[in-house]
C-alpha cells in the first residue's frame, strides 16, 4: 500500500508540470493584453510599454516559464499583475473558503443522495421511489444559477430563515444555502446511482445468503448491500468534490462567497496571468489529490481491489 | 400539526451559530454603522494604481487629498486650507491645513505630498494614472529621464505646495480631487505604508478590517454627531440580484437598483423612494473611422437615423437614461445641438444610397461580455437590418475586447465613458483629440484638425461664458460629425433603507464621503 501511495504521489509531479505548461501556453496564445486591465480606461502607450517591461511580459515564453518554475520550486506563485500582492497569499485566503463550501456541499449531497437512493431502493416502483427519482431528475437538470436564486428567494426573502449571501465570518447559517445549491446536482446523481447499485446488489447471492442466515433486514441492506453499492457512488463523490475544489464559480458569485472560484473568474476577466496560473495549479493539485483519495477508498470499501492493486 | 414544521425548522436554524457580530448584524444591531456594498473587489488600494471605480471609491474614503469632490461634483478643500492662482493661471500655490496627520502620527507635509505626486509621474513605478499630473511643468522631461525631478512640483516649506503647469488648465482642481492624487505615508519601497496588511491612512475613514473578497470595515476618524454613522461596512456583492435580496431583508442601507429591477422599483409606492441621479457617463457605439464605410459622414449619419434611441431608453434602459445629444452630459453644458438625429429609417436609406451603399453592407459590433449590453445590441442589430445593414455582434472578454478596440481592429464597439472629474473637457479632449487615439480614449479615431484646435483652446480657456460657449460649440460639432451612434447618459437609481437621511447620490463616483448620513430609526433585530 505504501509503495502504491508513493508511486501515485510521484506521478503527481509530471501531471502538475504538464498542467502548468499547458496553461502557460494557453494563456500566452489567448488574445488580450494583460496590462490593459492594470491600465484602466485611459492611459498613454508609454505607460503600457513600461508596465509590460516591469511585468516581464516582453520576455520570450521559455524564459517566462522557466522563471515561473524556479519561483514555484521556492513556493512562490508570483505577484498579481492587478493587485500587486502575492498570489500565494490570495490563494491561502480564498482556498479555505472554497474547501469549507465544498465539504459542506458534499456532506449535503451524500446525506441527501444516499438517503434518497436507499429509500427509493427499499420499495422499487412505489410512490416514494418515483417521487425520489423525480426529485433526483430535477436536481440534475436545474441550473445552479437558477436554483441559487430560488433558494435565496424562498429561504431569505420569503421565510427570512437564512441570510441571502456573504461569508458571515464563518457562520453556519451563511453556509447552508450555497452548500445546498452546490450540492444539489451531486445529491441527485448520487441518489440515482445509489438506487441502481443497491437494487443490483440486493439481487446478488451473498445477499440471499445473508438473509438465509437470519440477519436483520436493516443489517442486510446497510452492511451487505449498501457497502457493495458504494463503489460507483464514491467515484461520483470524488469527481464532484474535486470539481467543487476547483472553484464553484457560479455558486460563489451568486452568494458573494469569497472563494477561489470567484478569485479565478476575476483573474481571468482581468488577464491576471500569475493569479490564473496559481489558481489553476492549486485546482489541479486538489483534483488529483482527491482522486488519489478516491482510489484509496476503493481499497477500503472493496478489499478485492487492494489485492488486484498489489 | 403540519403547520408547525416551518416553525420547528426556523427554531433549528436559529440555534445555528450566527458568527461574529458584524456591522449591524449583532444584537442589538449597530445603528451607528452604515451598510453599503461594492460590486467587485478593488484592484488596488494604492492610489497610483487605483484605476477602477471600486478602488477609487475606497481610496478616496481612506486617504486624504488636497481636494475632494462633494456629492454635487464640486472640488472642496481637504488638505488645502487656501490657494492662490499665479502666473496667468499656470501656477497654484496651495497652503496646507495645519495639524493634519496620518493614523501612525506621521505629519502630512507639503514635502510628503510632493513625493507622492512625484511617484505618480515616476517611470520607475509606472502608474497608469500618470496623465493626471502630466500637465506639470517638467513632467515630460522627468518621464524621459532628462531631469531628476519635476520642475513644476515644489514644496518651499512644510505647509506650502507649488504646482506649476506647462499651460493653464482650468479643471485642474478637479484633477487634485481624483483618487490618483490622494496622499499616503511612504514605505521603504516608496509605496503606500501598511501596518498589519491595512493601509495607514488619514482620510475621513480608517480601514479597520479587510476580509478579502468579502467586506471592508471602516471607522470614522472623528466621533460622529448623534445619529451619525461611526462605522461603515462595505460588502462585496458581485451579483445585483443578491444585493437586492440583501437590501430587501434589511441587511443593506442602500441599494443601487439593477436595470433588470428598474421597472419594479419605479412603479407603485416604491417610486417615491427611488433617488434618481443623472450620471456623468456617456454610453455609445463607437464607429471605427479608420475603416470604410465609416470614414464617410453620410454612412455615420445614416446609422444614427436608423436606430430609435428613445425606444431603446424606454425598453432596454427602463427609462433610466437621458438621450445623448453629443458626448458632453447635459449637466456640463448649457445648450443642446440645434438639429438632432431623429429616428428616420427612410432618411437613413437615402444617406446610404448617396454614399454608394443602396443595398446596405455588413459590419461587426464588438462588446465585452455583458448580458445587458447584449440585449441592447440585439435591438440595434434589428434596427440596422431594417435599413439593409447586416450587423454581427462579436462578444469578447474585457481584455481581448479592449485590445481589439484600442488597436482599431473592430468596425464598431459599445462602450461607456465615465467622468474622471466633472468637466466637459473630460468628455471632449480624451475622446476626440487626435493625439489621444486608442488607449488615450479616442477609440473611434476621430481626427479633425479644426476640432483639435478648438479642443486645445478649451483646455487653456478660463471658466466663464466664453468657455461655456466653446463647450456647446464643440459638443454640437462633434455630434454632427457622428463618430459614434449616440445613445444615452445613464441615470442611476438608488434606494435608501428605512430611517437613513443625509444621503445625496453623488454626481461623480467618489463624491460621497458618507459623513452626513444619519439613521433616524432603530435597526430591527437581526
Amino acid at each position: 500500500m505504501r509503495r502504491f501511495l508513493l508511486r501515485r504521489l510521484l506521478a503527481l509531479v509530471p501531471v502538475l508540470l504538464g498542467v502548468t505548461f499547458l496553461s502557460f501556453l494557453l494563456l500566452y496564445v489567448v488574445p488580450g493584453d494583460p496590462v490593459q486591465a492594470v491600465a484602466g480606461e485611459r492611459y498613454d502607450e508609454a505607460v503600457l510599454a513600461e508596465l509590460r517591461a516591469e511585468l516581464h511580459l516582453d520576455d520570450p515564453l521559455p524564459l517566462r516559464y522557466g522563471r515561473f518554475l524556479a519561483d514555484l520550486v521556492r513556493g512562490d506563485l508570483g505577484v498579481s499583475y492587478v493587485s500587486r500582492e502575492p498570489v500565494r497569499d490570495a490563494i491561502a485566503t480564498t482556498f479555505p473558503h472554497t474547501l469549507r463550501l465544498a465539504l459542506a456541499a458534499m456532506l449535503i449531497a451524500v446525506l441527501l443522495g444516499v438517503g434518497l437512493g436507499v429509500a427509493a431502493a427499499l420499495k422499487p416502483g412505489s410512490p416514494l421511489d418515483r417521487s425520489a427519482m423525480v426529485l433526483a431528475s430535477a436536481g440534475i437538470s436545474v441550473p445552479v444559477f437558477w436554483l441559487g436564486m430560488v433558494l435565496i428567494y424562498a429561504f431569505s426573502l420569503k421565510l427570512r430563515w437564512l441570510p441571502p449571501s456573504g461569508y458571515g465570518e464563518g457562520s453556519l447559517r451563511h453556509l447552508i444555502l450555497p452548500a445546498l445549491t452546490l450540492g444539489a446536482a451531486s445529491a441527485a446523481l448520487i441518489a440515482r446511482m445509489t438506487r441502481a447499485a443497491l437494487l443490483d446488489a440486493m439481487g446478488q447471492d451473498y445477499i440471499r445468503t445473508a438473509r438465509a442466515k437470519g440477519l436483520h433486514p436493516a443489517r442486510v441492506l446497510l452492511v451487505h448491500g449498501l457497502r457493495n453499492a458504494l463503489l460507483p457512488v464514491v467515484t461520483v463523490v470524488g469527481n464532484d468534490f474535486g470539481s467543487y475544489l476547483s472553484g464553484s464559480v457560479l455558486t460563489e458569485r451568486i452568494f458573494a462567497w469569497p472563494g477561489l472560484g470567484r478569485y479565478t473568474l476575476d483573474a481571468v476577466a482581468k488577464r491576471d496571468l500569475p493569479a490564473i496560473q496559481g489558481a489553476i495549479l492549486v485546482m489541479a493539485l486538489a483534483f488529483v489529490l482527491v482522486n488519489l483519495l478516491v482510489d484509496l477508498s476503493y481499497a477500503w470499501i472493496d478489499p478485492r481491489t487492494r489485492r488486484e492493486g498489489s | 400539526m403540519r403547520r408547525r414544521a416551518p416553525h420547528a425548522a426556523a427554531l433549528l436554524l436559529a440555534l445555528l451559530p450566527a458568527g461574529g457580530a458584524g456591522c449591524g448584524r449583532g444584537e442589538p444591531p449597530d445603528a451607528a454603522c452604515f451598510r453599503g456594498y461594492l460590486g467587485e473587489e478593488p484592484q488596488s488600494l494604492d492610489p497610483a494604481f487605483a484605476v477602477d471605480q471600486t478602488a477609487g471609491t475606497l481610496v478616496s474614503l481612506i486617504y486624504p487629498g488636497l481636494f475632494r469632490f462633494d456629492p454635487a461634483g464640486q472640488p472642496q478643500p481637504d488638505l488645502a486650507a487656501r490657494w492662490e492662482l499665479e502666473a496667468g493661471g499656470r501656477r497654484y500655490r496651495i497652503h496646507l491645513a495645519r495639524g493634519r496627520r496620518f493614523d501612525d502620527g506621521t505629519p502630512i507635509t507639503a514635502e510628503l505630498l510632493r513625493r507622492c505626486f512625484r511617484r505618480l509621474l515616476d517611470p520607475a513605478s509606472p502608474s497608469p494614472r500618470r496623465w493626471v499630473l502630466e500637465r506639470l511643468r517638467g513632467a515630460a522631461a522627468f518621464r524621459d529621464g532628462l531631469s531628476t525631478d519635476v520642475a513644476g512640483l515644489t514644496a518651499p516649506d512644510d505647509s506650502t505646495l507649488v504646482l506649476e503647469l506647462a499651460a493653464p488648465f482650468s479643471p485642474f482642481l478637479g484633477l487634485l480631487a481624483m483618487p490618483a492624487t490622494r496622499v499616503y505615508p511612504l514605505d521603504a519601497g516608496g509605496g503606500p505604508l501598511r501596518l498589519n496588511g491595512l493601509p495607514v491612512a488619514g482620510g475621513p475613514w480608517r480601514l479597520t478590517r479587510w476580509d478579502k473578497g468579502d467586506r471592508f470595515l471602516l471607522e470614522r476618524r472623528e466621533p460622529a454627531p448623534p445619529g451619525g454613522m461611526q462605522r461603515l461596512e462595505l460588502r462585496i456583492i458581485p451579483q445585483p440580484f443578491t444585493a437586492v435580496a440583501e437590501f430587501e431583508v434589511g441587511n443593506l442601507d442602500l441599494l443601487r437598483v439593477p436595470l433588470a429591477e428598474a421597472d419594479y422599483w419605479q412603479s407603485g409606492e416604491r417610486r417615491g423612494r427611488v433617488l434618481r441621479q443623472d450620471e456623468l457617463v456617456v454610453s455609445y457605439i463607437g464607429l471605427n473611422l479608420r475603416r470604410p464605410p465609416f470614414d464617410d459622414l453620410r454612412v455615420r449619419q445614416a446609422l444614427n437615423h436608423a436606430v430609435d434611441v428613445e425606444a431603446l431608453i424606454r425598453t432596454v434602459r427602463a427609462h433610466a437614461a437621458q438621450r445623448s445629444l453629443g458626448p458632453v452630459p447635459p449637466a456640463l453644458r448649457s445648450q443642446d445641438p440645434a438639429e438632432r438625429f431623429l429616428y428616420r429609417p427612410e432618411r437613413a436609406r437615402e444617406l446610404l444610397t448617396e454614399a454608394g451603399y443602396p443595398e446596405g453592407f455588413g459590419m461587426e459590433i464588438w462588446q465585452k461580455e455583458n448580458p445587458e449590453v447584449g440585449r441592447l445590441l440585439e435591438a440595434v442589430q434589428a434596427y440596422l437590418a431594417e435599413v439593409g445593414i447586416t450587423a454581427r455582434i462579436v462578444v469578447r472578454d474585457w481584455g481581448a475586447f479592449k485590445d481589439a478596440v484600442n488597436q482599431g481592429s473592430a468596425d464598431a464597439f459599445f462602450l461607456d465613458w465615465l467622468a474622471d472629474y466633472p468637466d466637459a473637457e473630460n468628455f471632449l479632449v480624451p475622446l476626440f483629440h487626435s493625439r489621444n487615439l486608442g488607449g488615450g480614449g479616442n477609440r473611434a479615431a476621430f481626427a479633425e484638425p479644426y476640432v483639435d484646435i478648438l479642443l486645445d483652446e478649451l483646455q487653456a480657456s478660463p471658466p466663464g461664458p466664453a468657455r461655456a460657449r466653446l463647450v456647446n460649440r464643440l459638443n454640437e460639432t462633434i455630434y454632427r460629425e457622428a463618430p459614434w451612434i449616440w445613445l444615452w447618459h445613464p441615470v442611476s437609481l438608488e434606494v435608501l433603507g428605512p430611517g437613513i437621511t443625509g444621503y445625496q447620490p453623488p454626481l461623480i463616483f467618489n463624491g460621497q464621503d458618507y459623513l452626513e448620513l444619519r439613521r433616524d430609526a432603530a435597526l430591527p433585530a437581526s
